[in-house]
């Protein structure tokens, strides 16, 4: 058994479409259980080094250790979910294809552990971004899509340029020994590949004040696809960017500075939610929110706050995928995303799954999102950092009152349309909402895992 | 006068002055063209010219380009490092495709709405 069948597998169905065209679904179907199993089957067996070819220094590297793990199955559950989910779609086979590329490149992304190919892979995992967002081959979804590979293209300028200047300094293409001999270069130096490093991330990570681009793009790309580009893409590009910089043991200076990035980009993100007339848009500005705050908490270095941090992840993703999917089927139905098209339809199904999703991440109890920010704030309350603890406490208000506006404009309007959620489409909501109430009424296994998971994220990718 | 001009620093200096000028030739372009096009061409020089300065750095004078061939059996001191260049070769490969699908993306753009200009694109962006 080797790691490789993680990226091997989903890209090896796309190739292999021609074969199968008219059954891509069920074979991409077919691919997440299998890899599912994989996860299952090296759960036992954490953590894991895998090397391919040559000597340490140059090999390559895939690592599979407790925070790893977690951004894997992750993410192979919301592909297999997301597979599942459009299996009646006959007619779509092209989103199968980039999809599985997709999956593909984020697991490699996971589990590099050399920087070269962490770039491989950030680069697959952007081409077939863009290719989803063109996916309507609309002038909206073209423009979309012309946006999203320039700030895309300039991303990987600068992670290349980064990942340039560490090899010239250090002639090191494994993390753990860039890791090692990071506080060897030139101070100037490492402030510019960390500067490199941010330019390039930051971008990807939609955070502050790099994301200009991102409600845009949400708007251009289809619905559905918008929920992987929230639940799976942002995570895997902000799960690789602290990887690195906790192997790199960069200096509290520079992780300060990312906390406050992380914050005022959560208040800038609610800010702009406030004022947006289009759904689409605001559950845009809101990721970008939440992602303020798993930058915020990623970047403290405090086990409570990053094992929060990883809960939080989970709920984000299970909760966006809930409000991406719902807001796909009122689209459908209303042919709109603005708000006044929202306020118009009926159904009370949606709407249950609407507030559970809103509540969850609010952080209202008994939704998992409570136990998320709770462990969060705990950890920052422990820290002594209260002002950062006032700040997210305040910022949530802003929040609630864009989420409780859209419930109530649902409420009150005259409803023009009744919905008629489909059987499958319901079982899947409603598993949803359930693994959203279950994780918040029994949280402890996963917060469990987490910490473990939060150790070795904050320990970094130690020399092997 | 020739020899001071076959030094590794001197050249490794040249490198740098030289790839600096195209990486801010291609940032101008990206920053003041407003055609499609030349965003991405320009986009395309500044990735150039990052190759052209890891390629560049790791040249040493008297040291043969690390190919394996007519009778050298291995790496050794006689050799530059090889792998930047596998790696800009990698590099290289994926800028070819990134360049092929953003102009593709541009091409169909431009057959739907008769607009190549970046200021008009304006299908996207808050509902009034």
């Amino acid at each position: 058994m080797s790691l490789v069948y993680f990226i091997a597998i989903p890209i090896l169905a796309s190739f292999l479409t021609p074969f199968y065209k008219n059954y891509l679904r069920f074979v991409s179907v077919l691919v997440n259980i299998l890899l599912a199993g994989f996860a299952a089957f090296f759960y036992s067996r954490l953590p894991l080094n895998e090397f391919i070819s040559l000597d340490s220094p140059l090999s390559i590297i895939f690592i599979l250790d407790y925070v790893s793990f977690f951004f894997v199955s992750l993410f192979i559950g919301v592909m297999l979910f997301f597979s599942l989910y459009s299996i009646k779609e006959k007619n779509n086979t092209a989103v199968f294809v980039v999809t599985n590329i997709f999956t593909s490149g984020a697991l490699g992304l996971i589990l590099s552990a050399d920087i070269f190919n962490i770039y491989i892979f950030f680069e697959i995992a952007s081409i077939s971004a863009y290719i989803l967002t063109g996916l309507n081959r609309d002038k909206v979804a073209y423009s979309g899509a012309i946006k999203y590979m320039i700030v895309g293209a300039v991303a990987s300028i600068f992670l290349l340029l980064g990942i340039m200047l560490m090899y010239l300094n250090l002639g090191y293409l494994t993390l753990s020994s860039i890791g090692a001999g990071f506080h060897t270069m030139d101070k100037g130096i490492q402030y510019l590949v960390l500067l490199s490093l941010f330019i390039g991330f930051g971008i990807k990570t939609e955070i502050l004040p790099l994301n200009f681009w991102v409600a845009d793009i949400y708007q251009a790309t289809p619905t559905k696809i918008a929920a992987l580009f929230s639940a799976v893409l942002s995570k895997a590009y902000l799960f690789v960017f602290f990887h690195i910089l906790y192997t790199l043991k960069v200096d509290a200076p520079a992780l300060l500075f990312l906390t406050a990035i992380g914050l005022l980009s959560f208040a800038v993100a609610e800010l702009s939610a406030l004022r947006s007339k289009d759904v689409k848009r605001i559950f845009a500005y809101s990721t970008l929110g939440q992602l303020g705050v798993l930058f915020l908490a990623l970047s403290s270095a405090n086990v409570v706050v990053v094992s929060g941090a990883l809960f939080l992840i989970l709920v984000h993703s299970i909760s966006k995928l809930m409000l991406f999917f719902s807001l796909d089927l009122v689209e459908k139905k209303m042919h709109s995303t603005r708000v006044e098209a929202f306020a118009g339809f009926r159904s009370a199904f949606l709407f249950t799954i609407f507030a559970i999703g809103f509540l969850s991440l609010l952080g209202i109890p008994p939704f998992a999102g409570f136990i998320a920010k709770l462990t969060i704030l705990k950890g920052f309350a422990s820290m002594g950092a209260y002002g950062i603890v006032g700040a997210i406490l305040a910022i949530s208000l802003v929040e609630a009152t864009y989420f409780f506006r859209l419930l109530s404009a649902n409420q009150r309007s005259k409803k023009t349309a009744e919905i008629k959620v489909p059987l499958l489409q319901k079982i899947m909501l409603s598993l949803l909402a359930l693994a959203i109430l279950y994780l918040g009424l029994f949280p402890q296994g996963l917060l469990d895992f987490c910490t473990d998971a939060a150790q070795t994220l904050i320990q970094g990718v130690i020399h092997v | 006068m020739l020899e001071t001009l076959n030094q590794t620093t001197f050249l490794h200096t040249v490198v740098a002055i030289g790839s600096f000028t195209i990486f801010t030739i291609g940032l101008v372009g990206v920053l003041s063209k407003k055609n499609l096009f030349k965003i991405f061409l320009s986009l395309s020089i500044v990735e150039s010219s990052l190759f052209l300065f890891f390629i560049g750095s790791h040249f040493e004078v008297g040291k043969a380009a690390p190919i394996v061939a007519d009778g050298i059996k291995l790496f050794d001191g006689h050799m530059v490092d090889p792998v930047p260049q596998a790696m800009i070769l990698t590099t290289i490969v994926i800028g070819v495709a990134v360049l092929a699908l953003s102009l593709t993306f541009v091409v169909n753009y431009y057959r739907l709405s008769g607009n190549i200009d970046i200021d008009k694109m304006d299908e996207l962006g808050e509902v009034q």
